[in-house]
């Protein structure tokens, strides 16, 4: 699962990048924009999805108890870390 | 936009060669060749870590290397210290930026020609554990994990390095996992693999909130990456890689002496 995740989430945002950098060519400037916005957080959800998959496997796996704590704390803070930079 | 995308191919293709992230040659080819502002090629230099890093972590995951637990432990510091860099970008001076980031540029060099040595003990599993390790299912069959608080709070400065730069930070993380922690080196450098895609997410995250990241920059970048780590991967496995490293040393060396000069001439 984790290999999956990180093989669609390269994928998919490598192929929008490529789709707006040959739209940009044509001038599209609004859907070149969306596609690049779109390709930039499939790149930037994968790792945090990722992170999210390590600790629903942990919480399901009884002898990862802490493991799940500290993936909830990293989610959690990343969380407040893009609440912070919306707030400034 | 196509000037940035064969900048970009060709810094894939020699951070792959070399098992770098990329981040430490494409900041300075961006503000010395084309000229643009440290703190857009260090956030357009971030993303280009994120998917480097997915990459590589595709490569450890089949490894079985990676210690998940100590990975999250850390990146609990890791995350805090790319936000307080973030922040940090936006109040201390470029000059210092240009200064330390040829200073890391200068260091990361000098590592990468003296090669990496393992600095944890053979075998550690029987010597006693740390509880705080123990509790936290840090420790492995194979080792045990040293200093986790120690190694908590350096992993701040880890993750600060890493957003305000933007670097992956392996340079901090290797050394402060395989010297002070005592996990071995092979173990240390996948587990690096699998935090740096988080700690680059949360730089990447909060200078595009702030605006500081030029998606018409971002796009071809992260294309000519992933294509120049595929092609060096499937093409230029025959160069040999000590060649590479050397070319790179010194080209690198001019570029950290032009990025200090860059921060004199900013003061």
């Amino acid at each position: 699962m984790t290999v999956a995740i990180l093989r669609i989430g390269n994928s998919l945002s490598l192929l929008l990048f490529i789709l707006a950098i040959i739209l940009s060519a044509v001038g599209e400037v609004e859907i070149v924009l969306g596609l690049m916005k779109f390709g930039l957080f499939t790149l930037l959800f994968t790792p945090v999805c990722r992170l999210v998959f390590v600790g629903w496997e942990s919480l399901k796996g009884g002898e990862f108890r802490a493991r799940k704590w500290m993936a909830l704390v990293v989610i959690m803070l990343l969380v407040l870390s893009i609440l912070l930079g919306i707030r400034h | 936009m196509l000037l940035v995308l064969a900048i970009s191919l060709g810094t894939g293709a020699l951070a792959s060669l070399m098992g770098l992230g990329g981040g430490i040659i494409l900041v300075p080819v961006f503000t010395l060749l084309l000229g643009i502002p440290f703190p857009v090629a260090a956030a357009t230099s971030i993303v280009a870590v994120v998917a480097a890093s997915n990459g590589a972590a595709l490569k450890f995951h089949k490894s079985g290397l990676t210690n998940v637990s100590l990975g999250l432990w850390l990146e609990i510091g890791t995350v805090v210290g790319a936000v307080l860099g973030v922040l940090a970008v936006g109040v201390i001076s470029p000059s210092f930026l240009y200064f330390f980031f040829g200073a890391t540029l200068i260091l990361a060099t000098l590592t990468m020609l003296k090669g990496r040595q393992d600095l944890s003990r053979e075998d550690n599993s029987k010597t006693p554990s740390y509880p705080l390790s123990a509790a936290l299912g840090l420790n492995t069959e194979d080792y045990k994990v040293r200093r986790p608080v120690l190694g908590l709070f350096l992993s701040v400065f880890a993750g600060a390095l890493s957003s305000m730069l933007g670097v992956g930070g392996g340079i901090v993380k290797l050394p402060l996992m395989n010297a002070v922690m005592q996990v071995p080196l092979r173990c240390a450098v996948a587990t690096s693999s699998f935090m740096i895609g988080i700690t680059a997410t949360t730089g990447a995250f909060m200078y595009y909130l702030q605006g500081k990241l030029d998606l018409a920059l971002v796009a071809p970048t992260v294309v000519g990456v992933l294509a120049g780590a595929y092609f060096s991967s499937q093409f230029l496995t025959k160069i040999p890689v000590s060649l590479i490293k050397r070319a790179f040393a010194l080209i690198a060396f001019v570029a950290a002496i032009r990025m200090i000069v860059r921060g004199v001439e900013m003061l």
